[in-house]
């Protein structure tokens, strides 16, 4: 059996009172392409956020390589990972997000370089060189010295998974990273996507776009209040939905 | 016209009380300026970051400079201070009361600065595995310094127009000895 490149076992996560994540397991494999879609508030963006940190969880365990993930047991007790190890942990995915999140005082170029050189500890020039080749991989090696205001938000997008995948993480997290952008600059951030796919990275996608997951995905997850509420091969998903919740879900969505 | 050619005779007359007082002014201002952004930086960096009983404290210490006026803070400077024993000369007590005015009000600014950042930029920093100094250094810092840069000269000049609170009987200010000057000369 090959190993789990993710593994989430019985994963639980409040908000006060608010319970979001119900016990979520999930596993994925290298290479996978998971979409994950469901109405919202059903918890799938928080679980990409856990998955890197950017949320405590309360209860569960979160594994990436088969090394637990923000927590570990220290004499029966569970106690959060110090600030140290959880950074190093952070950068063993990459994630992209809904908002673009570029550091604006800083060129596209720069915005790349920073992880490379603050985390990797790479010299300047190196960084440059990986910057540039990976802002070419998505389309904008003629804009490496423009800073983020000067780009339109589908190429400020770009540069922000640009900026994640030069760190060469295990798995890239995507948080609908195409709802804020316009209609017609969608297309250039989802065909980046589906190149990394091609290349074999290995994604987790919340997103909205079902066209899309169902074209990308190797497999599909539908999250409903706090659980999984479904998942499975796109083509089953989409076209023979096996609970009546997905089948409503995909008929108010955008899916035709 | 007359009346203005006087008030020339006597501006000149006075020319190096005057330009005494301005030395004064612009000395105790840029002292005072310099010590209280320092001081403030603290304090903004205690109220945006600090656990909760220094941020309690710190509160409490920029609520009360900033809603104690600074005639006040410089009497007490110059005589309450030294009957706890911290002898500070006309000079220096205008320095130190105006430095902790101005820290409170950069305090502040400071504060507003860094809390106006998107938490979007901390959490894009965290994901790519940055420290929380890395990402206060290389992320936060620079952008809250141009925030911050255009409220931080307005509070610089204000403290330029303040010294003119400091002790005049022994140190005479800028606003003190033209007052005194022209009194001496009618």
């Amino acid at each position: 059996m090959t190993k789990n490149l993710l593994e989430i076992q019985a994963l639980r996560k409040r908000y006060g009172s608010v319970e979001v994540l119900k016990g979520v397991d999930c596993t994925m494999q290298q290479g996978e392409v998971i979409s994950i879609i469901g109405s919202s508030g059903s918890g799938k963006t928080t679980m990409l956020r856990c998955i890197n940190m950017l949320e405590d969880f309360q209860g569960g365990r979160i594994l990436i390589d088969g090394e637990p993930i923000g927590y570990e047991e220290r004499n029966g007790v569970r106690v959060r990972k110090s600030e140290k190890e959880i950074a190093r942990q952070r950068a063993l995915t990459g994630m992209a997000f809904q908002q673009f999140n570029l550091f604006p005082h800083m060129t596209a170029a720069s915005n790349v370089m920073l992880g490379l050189i603050k985390v990797k500890k790479m010299a300047r020039d190196e960084a440059r060189s990986v910057a540039e080749k990976w802002l070419d991989r998505v389309g904008l090696g003629q804009r490496a010295d423009h800073y983020p205001g000067q780009l339109s938000g589908g190429q400020q997008q770009r540069v922000a998974i640009a900026r994640a995948i030069a760190m060469n993480p295990r798995l890239m997290l995507f948080d609908e990273v195409t709802s804020a952008l316009d209609p017609e600059l969608v297309g250039e951030v989802l065909q980046v996507i589906k190149d990394l796919a091609a290349d074999g990275m290995s994604m987790l996608l919340v997103t909205h776009e079902m066209r899309f997951a169902f074209e990308v995905s190797s497999r599909v997850i539908f999250m409903n209040q706090g659980v999984i509420g479904e998942e499975g091969d796109p083509k089953v998903m989409f076209l023979k939905p096996q609970t009546e919740r997905l089948a409503e879900f995909l008929k108010t969505s955008s899916f035709a | 016209m007359n009346e203005f050619s006087a008030f020339l005779d006597q501006v000149w007359l006075a020319r190096f009380v005057i330009l005494r007082g301005l030395g004064l002014t612009v000395s105790i201002s840029l002292l005072a300026i310099a010590l209280g952004s320092v001081l403030g930086v603290l304090v903004g960096l205690a109220l945006t970051y600090g656990n909760r009983p220094l941020r309690f404290v710190v509160r409490a210490y920029t609520d009360f400079i900033r809603g104690t006026p600074v005639l006040v803070l410089v009497l007490a400077s110059f005589y309450i201070l030294s009957t706890i024993g911290i002898e500070l000369n006309a000079f220096q007590a205008g320095v130190f009361a105006l430095a902790v005015f101005c820290s409170s009000h950069v305090g502040e600014i400071v504060r507003g600065a860094l809390q106006a950042i998107p938490a979007g930029q901390t959490e894009a920093a965290k994901a790519i595995g940055l420290t929380f100094r890395q990402t206060f250094t290389s992320v936060l810092w620079p952008q809250a310094l141009r925030q911050m840069l255009p409220t931080w000269v307005n509070t610089a000049a204000e403290m330029v127009k303040r010294p003119r609170f400091c002790p005049s009987s022994a140190w005479p200010s800028f606003c003190s000895a033209r007052r005194r000057s022209s009194r001496a000369i009618s």
